[in-house]
């Protein structure tokens, strides 16, 4: 085979020098000013040295999202938790704890995911006065091996304490789409669906809720919850694996002493909670006295249980679903955890730390 | 890191060509510049690779020095070929040796987890194609090309053929390692090297990965013992067909444009297999320089056409069989390669007894049996691979197959055109591109889409980094 290829009939190596000016520099051209664009709208407000504008929380998996939110000084208190906690307003948050709170719960976090979200707020608020932190389903499965991750991409470049390698990441289509979500945004062109503060009201307008249609959905749950499997004698639940708590614990160890740390189990509807007697009902309460060990030992904890069956878990208009209760119900959760932080006894829950 | 990644076409190319151009005066330096590029790419993989790769280049390159000096000494490169087949035979076949021996012993197998260095099956054979060719050449007392180490190591280590090929010969490239990069039509091979980059970028990113979205979950579902319908079945099959093209193919066409861009020619590896009309003919056309090589170092030594058709079509056989043992070390592979040597031997005596065939037929049954041998080595089992036997037969149930978006079609309609229709890259790209200017900008945007649309997702790698 011939080592040199054959130059193309009557093409001088002048053409050539312009078809590479081209095709070199226009493409180094474009993407620099692809890369310029997007560093300057920083889609997720990470990049270092990037102009401060006024941007918002863009992308609609908060992973992506809220790593910059957990680093704002602006607020000194944080939430923590899965769907069961985005709808603790920080508006009504902030005068019950006098504090500024950020909501940082994402959709189906995973229990590493949370305590990576919590690490970030931790690492840049030393002082942080409040975490509440809503435990559900994703902290109590007693399994081999611990899931870290949704099918929803998690960016564990930006929960580094190195922000300099988040420019490596940002050149991709991805990005671009959000950048332009970002700039229309800025320039008024788009809608904001994602607060600043992290709260967003994820649920249907009110006008579709169907009573019916939930109380079907929770008949459903509640006959599934009676063929559970039942325990088997002489099962020990001391030999339960909670992988997750681990995590939770040195969650909560690296907040400061004086950080007042919130933790409740999450309020499912009595027909989604475990049938008595039932394998699930014995791995729940021994998760609970777990937890509740736990925070017994982590200087200002408190946990509040509302997993049980109380006013609010038993009101079916308390609920889009068995695991998702509706607005108003939330006013009623954050006052029974402004109840809580106080060790105020109250019907919707009972505490578990003492 | 792969060619399809952005740190390697952000940062670890350019800075390679320019270093490379920027010492382009200096020969020593360029070149050492280039080896020990070439050697950052293959650690950082993984760094437990690197001294496997240049221990095996310093052995073979050490029994050369001594035969250089003992040229009666025959036995040398043979003593070399073993060598490099001890290696391989270590790294990649001891637990296939193993178990095998394990079955026909009856005693039990506890499974050898060796290290499996990437890119071993290729740079073993340049190292073994090197030795032969020393010794014919001192058989015939032809003169004999000896190379310092620094060449020898560039030759076995060059990062854009090091992982998946073509398998070069010494003699087609490290002559070349000499020219000035900066002699006249250094633009032109910058241009066709660098379209002849994208052209293979585009070939896995838009067609192999695609395709790969389609085919994945269906051989999936049989390997986790579920079953494909009749549509299914047929999908699977030319999803991966395509898939396994565009994806080996766009590597090649990748490695080439690279090697073009350093000033550089490397041999094809391509020509429009998908268009041949027999077996025989697929062979001449797919992974060229595997064919090469096996025809050169296994099915000549055998005997090649020497002493009857019938010889001809058994030396035939054993080379396919050998050649599919090279491609992995599970009984799968060699029933693959006995497939392709059944179907090559069954060519060559169907051709000597003058029997002739419509081309079109040729074609037709060349593609049916090029596709139900690559499910054999898609599944790497026979249980899978009769499963969708059945399926394709209509024996697990007729009904369609859900392509999905319509992206998915167009890949399809796109891939499937390219591979009956398109002409060989290097055909395309190397001879018949004109510096026509708005050329030059449509490639530089293209090439930026690809980048951010690499830049998005995982990357995949090439299929061929697993032999």
């Amino acid at each position: 085979m011939s080592s040199s290829i054959s130059s193309s009939d009557g093409a001088r190596d002048q053409d050539w020098r312009r078809f590479a000016r081209r095709f070199f520099g226009g493409g180094a051209g474009l993407g620099i000013i692809l890369y310029l664009l997007i560093f300057i709208i920083d889609p997720f407000d990470t990049l270092p040295f990037s102009p401060p504008l006024d941007r918002v929380p863009i992308d609609s998996n908060a992973r992506y999202s809220f790593p910059a939110l957990a680093r704002k000084a602006e607020y000194d208190s944080a939430v923590i938790g899965t769907s069961t906690g985005r709808l603790l307003r920080p508006g009504r948050l902030d005068p019950m704890f006098s504090a500024r709170f950020a909501n940082l719960s994402m959709n189906s976090a995973t229990a590493y995911e949370q305590s990576r979200i919590l690490e970030v707020f931790t690492r840049h608020h030393p002082a942080a006065k409040t975490v509440i932190w809503g435990i559900d389903i994703v902290w109590c499965e007693a399994k081999d091996t611990l899931d870290k991750f949704t099918p929803r991409p998690f960016p564990e470049w930006m929960y580094d304490t190195n922000s300099y390698n988040d420019l490596l990441y940002h050149f991709n289509l991805y990005t671009i789409e959000l950048a332009g979500r970002q700039a229309g945004v800025m320039l008024g062109l788009r809608r904001q669906k994602y607060g600043n503060d992290g709260y967003t009201n994820f649920l249907p307008d009110p006008a579709v809720y169907d009573l019916k249609k939930v109380q079907a959905s929770l008949a459903v749950s509640r006959a599934k919850g009676l063929t559970e499997a039942k325990v088997q004698q002489g099962f020990d639940p001391a030999t339960l694996n909670f992988l997750a708590l681990p995590l939770m614990q040195s969650a909560l160890r690296a907040l400061p002493a004086q950080t007042r740390k919130v933790l409740f189990i999450a309020p499912y509807h009595y027909a989604w909670q475990s049938v008595p007697g039932s394998k699930s009902q014995m791995e729940w309460a021994e998760c609970k006295k777990r937890i509740g060990a736990m925070a017994a030992r982590i200087p200002n904890a408190v946990v509040a249980d509302f997993m049980i069956e109380s006013p609010f878990t038993t009101a079916d208009t308390n609920y889009w679903d068995p695991v998702h209760y509706s607005v108003a119900a939330a006013d009623k959760l954050m006052t029974g955890l402004g109840r809580a932080a106080t060790r105020q006894p109250d019907e919707n829950f009972r505490l578990l730390d003492k | 890191m792969l060619f399809n990644s952005e740190i390697f076409i952000l940062l670890f190319l350019p800075c390679s060509l320019g270093v490379y151009y920027a010492l382009s005066r200096h020969v020593e330096w360029r070149l050492w510049a280039l080896v020990i590029a070439s050697l950052i790419f293959y650690s950082y993989w993984d760094i437990r690779f690197l001294p496997i790769l240049l221990g095996s280049t310093i052995g073979n390159w050490l029994i050369v020095q001594v035969y250089a000096r003992l040229r009666h000494y025959h036995w040398l490169p043979l003593a070399g070929v073993l060598f490099n087949v001890g290696v391989i035979a270590l790294f990649k076949y001891a637990d296939f040796l193993a178990s095998t021996a394990a079955v026909i012993g009856g005693w039990g197998h506890k499974p050898i987890s060796a290290l499996l260095p990437l890119g071993i099956s290729f740079f073993t054979f340049q190292h073994i194609s090197y030795q032969m060719d020393l010794r014919r050449a001192a058989q015939r007392g032809e003169p004999f090309m000896v190379h310092g180490f620094r060449d020898y190591i560039l030759f076995v280590a060059f990062f854009p053929h090091l992982i998946s090929g073509p398998i070069v010969r010494h003699n087609e490239i490290i002559h070349q390692f000499h020219r000035n990069p900066m002699r006249p039509g250094l633009s032109e091979r910058l241009s066709r090297g660098g379209v002849m980059f994208l052209a293979g970028l585009s070939k896995k990113v838009l067609i192999a990965d695609s395709a790969a979205r389609m085919a994945t979950p269906l051989f999936t579902r049989v390997l986790d013992g579920g079953v494909l319908n009749l549509g299914e079945a047929w999908l699977a099959m030319h999803a991966y067909l395509l898939q396994l093209y565009f994806d080996f193919s766009g590597y090649t066409d990748m490695a080439i444009g690279m090697a073009l861009m350093f000033g550089f020619v490397i041999p094809f590896n391509f020509d429009r297999p998908h268009m041949a009309a027999s077996i025989q003919d697929f062979w001449r056309r797919w992974h060229i320089t595997l064919s090469r090589f096996m025809r050169d170092y296994v099915y000549i030594p055998l005997g090649g056409n020497r002493g009857g058709v019938l010889y001809q079509a058994r030396n035939m056989f054993l080379t396919m069989l050998v050649g599919g043992l090279w491609h992995g070390a599970n009984w799968t592979y060699v029933a693959w390669g006995a497939m392709h040597g059944a179907g090559v031997a069954a060519n060559i005596l169907w051709r000597r007894k003058g029997y002739a065939m419509p081309a079109l037929l040729g074609w037709a049954c060349m593609t049916l049996f090029i596709g139900l041998t690559w499910i054999l080595f898609r599944t790497e089992s026979f249980t899978a691979t009769w499963s969708i036997y059945r399926s394709l037969a209509g024996g697990n149930g007729v009904g369609g197959a859900v392509i999905g978006v319509t992206t998915n079609y167009l890949v399809l309609a796109a891939g499937t055109l390219a591979a009956l229709y398109g002409p060989a890259s290097q055909t395309a790209i190397l001879e018949r591109l004109r510096p026509w200017r708005p050329a030059g900008l449509l490639a530089g945007a293209l090439a930026v889409f690809l980048v951010l649309l690499i830049g998005g997702g995982l990357q995949s790698e090439f299929i061929y980094f697993q032999f």
